[in-house]
Formats: structure tokens, C-alpha cells, sequence
């Protein structure tokens, strides 16, 4: 039965604790809470419901004691002297100082607890520098919010027709600027004596140094390339052609047009989605721009106004179609888009783009894996300070007694976290200085980090030692600060008890090992999707065949150098051709009787020897023949041709080409072989034979000295060469260059789970070494009992081997789910298998017992006599 | 609702104002106020006893406990001279910042 006079006289006791409360005026409280209480049942209320409704309120409105103490001082602030001042210097170096004493005391764990942060710090900041780098792209211009690139979705292509910027400039308001870019890449630039082949050449017209801001060291940004043949040079190629010398002024010749250097702008930075060593005045290629529409060859980007935003010039674009019809494609609503900037690097894969872009899918990725790491190294932390809990237990009881408070008990160990992050952060540092040149590698970027740079920098790393400390010394602080004196200091009391490892901190085990199992099958997925990479059958042999590049540049003595190479004893066969699998290849529109109105085919141009070295397969007919004068007419193709254009036999059969207004007949066809990288199915292709110089000559070799084989082809390539540096690679490297991408994800992956994985077992092997020593006494006493060492580490054991195997069930179907989603990017793919899972979950459980069983067997062996001797 | 700000300091010159009206207690006090205004002003009630004390003490009510149906008894508040005084000089300036306020917010006149 609810006595509401004993429940006031209850409440009254708790306010009376307080000093600043005095008799009067509890008096009147009880007073009020009497009229609120009556005025509550009147309206309905029970007894019990409005007494509780009534206290609820001194509940809510905390510090009640401080404003009845500043009433009687007559103050509006200060801090009522029987509350402890917020900060007390002495007890600040006693938190210090019993801080280290215990890192020291403990070394072995204080060892695991710091390591495992400082890998996980190390590992999510090395991956936020990636990931800041990759989100830096393009953000260095200043006007980098208003650049938009047009791109033609039509055709899904960032090339569009010059005269596109021009028109739109005089129909749009709210373009301000516009600038033309022509990727011409791979151009022979000659200067002086000097020949050499430039990777990065662009075509730009007079506004390019007005749209984007890349610094000019030397020259007017207005007139550099307002003209005809003139060109600006990086600092890097003015270095590579001029020494110290000026450049400017001097004369350089590329694709047979002269040029006199203008400008000198600083090297391109690397975050830039377009690199330049050259730039050429845009309209010293004059031919190309009066095909107008058709000539869909450049790059155009345009400045809005400030204030515009770019649907509304998308908008125009509509419009702009019954003028200029080519705006529109066929019954499609638009063919032109607008793509912002600071987008292209991580969210566009059209054709021709300058460069391979990133990703933004592995950016997640990359950004979930670097957190879940932080997240295991901060939950050894939780697990290791709460399971010794025991050993703090009677420091928090003593410090209660003499009057400590809890929130000031939950201050010191989250300071001791943040003691133990901030020692975690610098470990994290050092480690980085030493990984970041292994780290640049891997990811194939030149990431720095840059303390004083940037002002966020240190602020950031400060906030990260903040956020780790305080997250992994929450649960400890809250936990071990709640400890009430009578229990811990009683001398009976079993504290053990409470400091075994509680309901969450087995599932915070779990959850770390649920994560390292997930990287884990990952990796050997991502691997063996890889080995399958570079083990199939590709229809053609690509080891052991050397690529000579500009080949073409030897002009007609390259029949000359190919015999001469041909009678090196280290090769077997040679052939000139304009592709290679792995590279670009040429699209002819063509039509055979059956369509008129034209589709596009991949064309392979080559010479007699092409099939011979690289081991391509015949089906049905044969390959070109230097016993046939008519092959220069004839046309070899591969059997996903045959259906796709359209026809049952294909021998014999006629086709035309619209690029050479030719017509060509079958005389062979091909296995399928894969040109392309397996993440395409192969394509309808054909192979015409061409005997004019063409860019590659293939070797393929046989021969154990590889080094030597090639220094000899350098030697004979420089007797011939008219200037142009021997230039090669091997064809399965090339190869092996289309899977970049997966192989850097696969690197990674492989790097985290292995990181992962360690870590886990870091905490792991401090957690066993733990209980080891907790139930030394027990097994002490088990072993006189007479239980057998194994039965004594299988008893250790058990629990450990229990969460891995639990984790394993969580995170298994969890990895295949995820798996089986990714390799669906891939047209040639593994059949996902179960074993990968299988390992890497057995893998899982044997390290888990591999780590506790130093500690188990150690603590199994140990002498009864000596751990019972005391009792 | 109304600010916390605002509340805190129009609390005193309402309390002194209620009082005027005659000698009252505060579980009254709160409760007119909460009818006067339409429940929009509320004050967290604990927190008001401690200002009545400070307000006591600086002499600008006086206080008195009597037998309430002679079964309970009861704080009664009372405005003093002073406390009378201070009522006059709050609503001066309340009226100082009311009559500003509104004059910023009236339309202007184009003439």
C-alpha cells in the first residue's frame, strides 16, 4: 500500500543531504509538493501517479542545492564549497602519475593496448590521406565550382565538337568563358638535336590559363596561346629540353607544325584529372575545326557566371536544338550534358578519358574498412581495461571512501584513455613516416603528409586521439567507476566475478573477429578472381612477347630492323601492327549485304606474321599469306563476328568498310580471343593486313636471359632509330595493367585483413593471458585433482574458440553476399566457391587458437606447488 | 514557448507584480501565472522557491507561514515598500523597451 507521508518523508531525507537546503525552506517545498499533489488528484490523478509526477520535477532541475546556496550568498554564480572545484591541479598529477605507473607496471598490456591503437590510427590515417587526395581532385582551381566539361551521353564520350563551346558562348548568358582541349598525348616533339616522344601534349585555346588556374612561372596568361604556333611548356619538360637555359622564345616541332615557346606554367599537380607537359595553340590545327559537328575530337569545358546554376544552361540546350539540330540525337531528348568539374575524377567512366579515374565505390569501401579497423583496435581497448577491472577495483573503492565522486572517477580514466591515444598517436605517426613511401606505392599516388601546411591538419589529429581515447574509455570509465566501495573493499567478496568478461564484451570480441573473417574471405576472393585473371586461356599467348614501341617512327626501315630482329637467336618471331591486345584498337563502321545502313566493327591492322607470334588460333580457313597477292583485300575475323554480323557461313562473304571505301572478303576465322580486359565480353572484331610502318612490333622470345635479349634489340633499335629512345614492355604486363584497379584493391585488402586479423589477435592473446592468470589458482587446483594438461587448455580455450566460431557464422554469409555482388562487374568471373569461406573461417579459428595457446598452454604447464603455495 | 533568457528575467518583476495584488504563496504564485498567461509562461517550479528567498533577502517581499485550514501550513508572500518601489522602477523600464520594440516593428508612413 503506497503511504504518501512516508514517501514524502523519504524524498525530504534526500534533499535534506544537502547543506544549502535549510529547514525553512525544505518546509516550504514540502509544502508545495503537498498543494501539487493535491491538485493532481483532483484532477484525476492516484496518489501514486502524482507524487511521482510532483518529484519528477526536483529530478529534472538539477543543482537545486547551488541556486539555493547563490539565494543566500546572494550571487548568481560560484560553486557552493561542498562541491569540488572542477579542477583540481594536485589530483590532476596524481591521475598523471597512477596513469604511468600503471603503463609501466603493465607493460604487456599497455604494449597491446597501444600498439593496437596505433596501427589503427596509423591504418585509417594512411587511407584518409588517400581518400583526401582522391577528393582533392581538381578542387585547386579557383574558379573549380563553376567549370563545368560537356560530354555527349549519347554516346557516352567526353568528346564533343568544337564548335559547340562557340556556339553556346553566343547563345548562353550564362557562360562567362569557354576553353577548348584536344588530347593529342604520345606527340614526337623535336627541339634542336633533341627528339622525344611526349606523353602528355594537349591542344588549348587562348582561354585555357583564364578558366583553369594553373600558374604560369613565365609568360602573359592572356596572349600565351592566343596565336598560331605557340606552345607552353611545364617547368619539367623545359628542364628536359633546355637544362637552365631559357626556353622561351626557342622553337619546338611537333606533328610537322613549328611552335616558338610563349609560357613557362609550373608542373600540373598531380590531382588534376588532365596532365600537361604541352600545350599547343588550338588553332594552329586549323583543319580540324572546320568539320564543324562531325568532328567530334575535343574536350570543351565552360565557366558559368557566378550565380547560374547549371540546369538552367541544360535547359538552353533544348531549346538551342531547333537551331542547331545537332544539339538533340534523333528522338532522344538531349545529346549534350554538363559534368561538373570536381565530378570527374571520381564519378565519370566515358570513353577517351584523359586518364583512368577513380573510384568513388572504393572510396566507401576503403573509408568503411580504415573505420571497422579504428573500431578493433578501440574495442581491445574496451575488452583489455574492463577484464582487469579487478585490479582497479579496490583503487576506485579507496578513492571513493575518501571522496571521490563518480563523474570525477569517470573523468580520470577517460583521461588515462586519452594518456594512452595521444601515446597511441604518436607511435601512429612515426609508423607512418616509415610506411608512407611503401603506402605511395601501393596506391600508385604520391601522398605526403603535410603537418603545417594545412590548418587542419593538427587540429585533426589532435580530434582523432580525442574521439579514439574517448570511445575506447567510455565503457571502462562508466564501468569501472561504478563500483561501490562496500563491494571491492570487502575482503570476502568475490570482485573476480564482475571483472569476467561481460555479455558485451564477448560480442565486442565477436564483432572484431566478424570483421577480420569479412576481410578476410574478401581477400581470397579478390585473389583468385586475380590468379583466374592470369591464368585463362585468352585465345592467344601473351608471355614471353615483347612490345617495340614506335615502331612507325623508323618509317621505311622498319622491314629492315624486323628481319635483322628476326635473326636474333632469342626470337622466334616478329610482326608489325597497328593494335596489340591490351591497347587501343580502331573502330570501322562497315556494311556487308544483308545491312546497308552500317555497324561498327573492331579492327585489327597487321602484317603476314601476326597470328605466328602471337599464337592466335584458326578455325576455319587460313591467315593472311604473303602466296596470296589479293590478301591486301582480304579480311580475317573472329567467331563472335560470324552472328554478329548477321551471318550463318562466313567465308567468302563480302564486307565494306566506310573508313578505306573498300571491300573486303573472309578468307579465315579466328578463335575468340580476349583484346580487351575480362571485365568485357569479347567483341565482333576483325584483321586486315597492312604493310605500311605501323606503331608496335611484337617479338615473341625465347630465351632464359631476358636482359640480355633485350640489350641487344636496345642496340640494334639504336642503330636504326633516327633519334627516338628504344621504348618497350611485355605483353602480359601490359595486360596485367587493365586489372590496376583490382590488383591495388586486392594489395589493400589483403594489407587490412592482414592488419585486421593481428590486431584482433592482439586483443585476443591479452584477454587469454588474462584469464590464464585469473584462474591460475583453479587450475592449480584442477591439476592436483588430477585434470590433464589437454583438458586443462581446452577448458581455457573453449570460450575463445566459441566467439571466433560465432563470428564465423555472422560474417560468412555476410562475405558471400557482398562477393558474389562484386565479381557480378566482371564478364568472365570464377564460380564463387564455398572454400575461400571455408578457409578463411577455419583460418580464422586456428589463429584465435594458435594466439591463446602460448597463454593456455603456459598457464596449463605451470607447477600447482607454485601458484597454491601462499594460500 | 518562451525563451529561457526571458523568462529568467521577467520572473521578478511578475512575481513583484502578482504580489501587489495581495499577499499570495508560491504554488498560487506559479499557478497564476500559468493562467494569467495561457499557460505559455511555465516555470520549473523548484527553481522559482530559491529566487523568492534571494528576492526576501534583498527585502523586497517578507514572508510569513500561517495554518491553512488548520491542517497545513503555508508561506505567504507579501510585497514591502521597497519591493513596491522596484515594481515601479521594472515596469518603467518594460514599458522603455515594449514601446521601442514596437516602434521599430510599425510599418513607415511614405509621405
Amino acid at each position: 500500500m503506497f503511504d504518501l507521508e512516508k514517501a514524502i518523508k523519504k524524498w525530504k531525507k534526500t534533499l535534506r543531504r544537502s547543506p544549502a537546503i535549510q529547514d525553512g525552506d525544505l518546509a516550504e517545498l514540502e509544502s508545495y509538493m503537498l498543494d501539487k499533489i493535491e491538485d493532481l488528484v483532483s484532477l484525476g490523478m492516484n496518489e501514486v501517479e502524482a507524487f511521482k509526477a510532483a518529484e519528477s520535477e526536483f529530478l529534472k532541475s538539477q543543482d537545486l542545492e547551488g541556486e539555493y546556496f547563490r539565494a543566500q550568498k546572494n550571487s548568481l554564480s560560484g560553486r557552493p564549497p561542498w562541491q569540488p572545484p572542477r579542477f583540481m591541479p594536485a589530483l590532476l598529477w596524481n591521475y598523471i602519475k597512477v596513469a604511468m605507473r600503471k603503463i609501466k607496471r603493465h607493460k604487456g598490456y599497455s604494449f597491446i593496448n597501444i600498439t593496437g591503437l596505433a596501427l589503427g590510427m596509423c591504418c585509417s590515417l594512411l587511407v584518409m590521406l588517400f581518400i583526401l587526395h582522391e577528393l582533392s581532385y581538381d578542387r585547386f582551381h579557383e574558379k573549380a565550382g563553376r567549370i563545368f566539361r560537356i560530354i555527349d551521353v549519347h554516346r557516352q564520350q567526353t568528346r564533343t565538337p568544337a564548335v559547340l563551346s562557340k556556339v553556346l558562348r553566343e547563345e548562353c548568358p550564362e557562360i562567362e568563358n569557354s576553353a577548348i582541349l584536344l588530347n593529342l598525348s604520345h606527340v614526337r616533339i623535336t627541339c634542336g638535336d633533341m627528339s622525344l616522344k611526349e606523353e602528355f601534349v594537349l591542344g588549348a585555346d587562348a582561354a585555357f590559363f583564364e578558366v583553369f588556374s594553373f600558374p604560369l612561372l613565365v609568360g602573359d596568361p592572356e596572349t600565351v596561346l592566343s596565336e598560331k604556333h605557340r606552345a607552353v611548356i611545364s617547368e619539367a619538360a623545359a628542364v628536359r629540353y633546355f637544362g637552365t637555359e631559357s626556353p622561351v622564345g626557342n622553337t619546338i616541332t611537333a606533328l610537322d607544325k613549328s611552335f616558338i615557346i610563349t609560357g613557362i606554367s609550373a608542373n600540373t599537380p598531380e590531382n588534376s584529372h588532365f596532365k600537361f607537359d604541352i600545350l599547343l595553340s588550338h588553332q594552329t590545327f586549323e583543319q580540324l575545326n572546320k568539320t564543324g559537328w562531325l568532328h567530334n575530337n575535343f574536350v570543351n569545358y565552360v565557366l558559368l557566371r557566378e550565380g547560374f546554376s547549371p540546369a538552367q544552361l541544360e535547359s538552353r540546350f533544348e531549346k538551342l536544338a531547333t537551331k542547331y539540330p545537332k544539339i538533340k540525337q534523333g528522338r532522344l531528348k538531349k545529346r549534350f550534358d554538363l559534368q561538373a568539374l570536381t565530378d570527374i575524377h571520381l564519378h565519370s567512366d566515358l570513353s577517351s578519358e584523359f586518364e583512368a579515374n577513380g573510384s568513388v565505390a572504393y572510396i566507401y569501401i576503403f573509408s568503411a574498412i580504415a573505420i571497422f579497423i579504428l573500431i578493433i583496435a578501440c574495442i581491445n581497448f574496451m575488452n583489455l581495461s574492463t577484464a582487469r577491472a579487478s585490479i582497479r577495483a579496490r583503487e576506485v573503492g579507496i578513492r571513493k571512501v575518501v571522496g571521490s565522486k563518480t563523474n570525477q572517477l569517470i573523468r580520470q580514466f577517460l583521461g588515462e584513455s586519452l594518456c594512452m591515444s595521444f601515446l597511441a598517436l604518436t607511435l601512429a605517426l612515426l609508423l607512418i613516416q616509415l610506411l608512407l613511401p611503401a603506402f605511395r606505392n601501393l596506391v600508385g599516388k604520391n601522398l605526403e603528409i603535410n603537418y603545417f601546411g594545412n590548418y587542419a591538419v593538427l587540429p585533426g589529429l589532435i580530434g582523432l586521439a580525442c574521439i579514439v581515447g574517448f570511445i575506447s574509455g567510455l565503457y571502462p570509465a562508466f564501468f569501472l567507476s561504478s563500483f561501490r566501495p562496500i563491494d571491492v573493499l570487502k575482503v570476502s567478496k568475490n570482485i573476480n566475478s564482475k571483472s569476467r568478461l561481460t555479455f558485451l564484451g564477448s560480442g565486442l570480441v565477436v564483432f572484431q573477429f566478424m570483421i577480420s573473417i569479412f576481410l578476410l574471405s574478401a581477400t581470397m576472393v579478390i585473389y583468385t578472381q586475380l590468379r583466374y585473371f592470369q591464368n585463362k586461356k585468352l585465345g592467344f599467348k601473351k608471355e614471353q612477347v615483347l612490345v617495340i614501341k614506335n615502331a612507325e617512327s623508323l618509317h621505311h626501315d622498319l622491314q629492315a630492323f624486323k628481319e635483322r630482329l628476326m635473326r636474333q637467336p632469342a626470337v622466334v618471331n616478329a610482326s608489325n601492327s597497328r593494335t596489340l591486345p591490351s591497347k587501343r584498337f580502331g573502330n570501322w563502321g562497315v556494311a556487308t549485304e544483308k545491312f546497308k545502313t552500317g555497324k561498327g566493327l573492331n579492327i585489327f591492322q597487321c602484317d603476314h606474321d601476326y597470328l605466328e607470334t602471337l599464337k592466335l588460333e584458326i578455325k576455319e580457313g587460313r591467315f593472311f599469306s604473303r602466296d596470296y597477292a589479293t590478301d591486301s583485300s582480304a579480311m580475317v575475323i573472329n567467331e563472335t563476328a560470324v552472328p554478329y554480323l548477321e551471318w550463318e557461313e562466313a567465308l567468302g562473304k563480302q564486307i565494306y568498310s566506310y573508313v578505306t571505301k573498300k571491300t573486303y572478303t573472309v578468307i579465315g576465322l579466328v578463335k575468340d580471343f580476349h583484346y580487351e580486359s575480362l571485365h568485357e565480353r569479347v567483341k565482333p572484331a576483325g584483321i586486315v593486313l597492312n604493310n605500311t610502318p605501323m606503331e608496335f612490333i611484337s617479338a615473341r622470345i625465347k630465351t632464359d636471359d631476358i636482359s640480355g635479349t633485350i640489350g641487344s634489340i636496345k642496340k640494334l633499335w639504336d642503330s636504326f632509330s633516327t633519334g627516338l629512345a628504344f621504348s618497350y614492355s611485355f605483353l602480359d604486363e601490359d595486360f596485367d595493367q587493365l586489372y590496376r584497379v583490382e590488383q591495388k584493391a586486392g594489395k589493400l585488402a589483403s594489407l587490412f585483413s592482414g592488419l585486421a586479423v593481428f590486431i584482433s589477435c592482439l586483443g585476443l592473446l591479452g584477454l587469454a593471458a588474462f584469464t590464464a592468470e585469473q584462474r591460475r589458482k583453479e587450475i592449480g587446483i584442477r591439476k592436483i585433482l588430477g585434470a590433464p594438461v589437454p583438458g586443462i587448455i581446452l577448458l581455457l580455450s573453449k570460450n575463445f574458440v566459441k566467439w571466433v566460431i560465432i563470428a564465423n557464422i555472422i560474417a560468412l554469409p555476410a562475405a558471400y553476399w557482398a562477393m558474389a555482388h562484386w565479381l557480378r562487374n566482371f564478364a568472365y568471373r570464377i564460380n564463387i566457391d564455398v572454400w575461400p569461406f571455408v578457409l578463411a573461417g577455419i583460418a580464422a579459428v586456428v589463429m584465435a587458437l594458435i594466439t591463446v595457446s602460448y597463454m593456455t598452454i603456459k598457464a596449463a604447464r605451470s607447477n600447482p606447488a607454485d601458484v597454491l603455495k601462499y594460500e | 514557448m518562451i525563451s529561457r533568457g526571458l523568462i529568467a528575467a521577467s520572473t521578478k518583476p511578475i512575481i513583484l507584480a502578482i504580489l501587489k495584488k495581495g499577499e499570495n504563496y508560491g504554488y498560487q504564485i506559479i499557478q497564476n501565472v500559468r493562467q494569467i498567461s495561457g499557460g505559455k509562461i511555465e516555470w520549473t517550479e523548484p527553481m522559482f522557491y530559491p529566487l523568492l528567498k534571494r528576492m526576501e533577502k534583498d527585502g523586497l517581499i517578507k514572508s510569513q507561514w500561517r495554518l491553512f485550514e488548520n491542517k497545513r501550513h503555508r508561506k505567504y508572500y507579501q510585497l514591502t515598500e521597497l519591493g513596491a518601489k522596484e515594481l515601479e522602477k521594472e515596469k518603467t523600464q518594460w514599458l522603455i523597451v515594449h514601446s521601442a520594440f514596437m516602434k521599430i516593428l510599425e510599418p513607415v508612413q511614405e509621405s
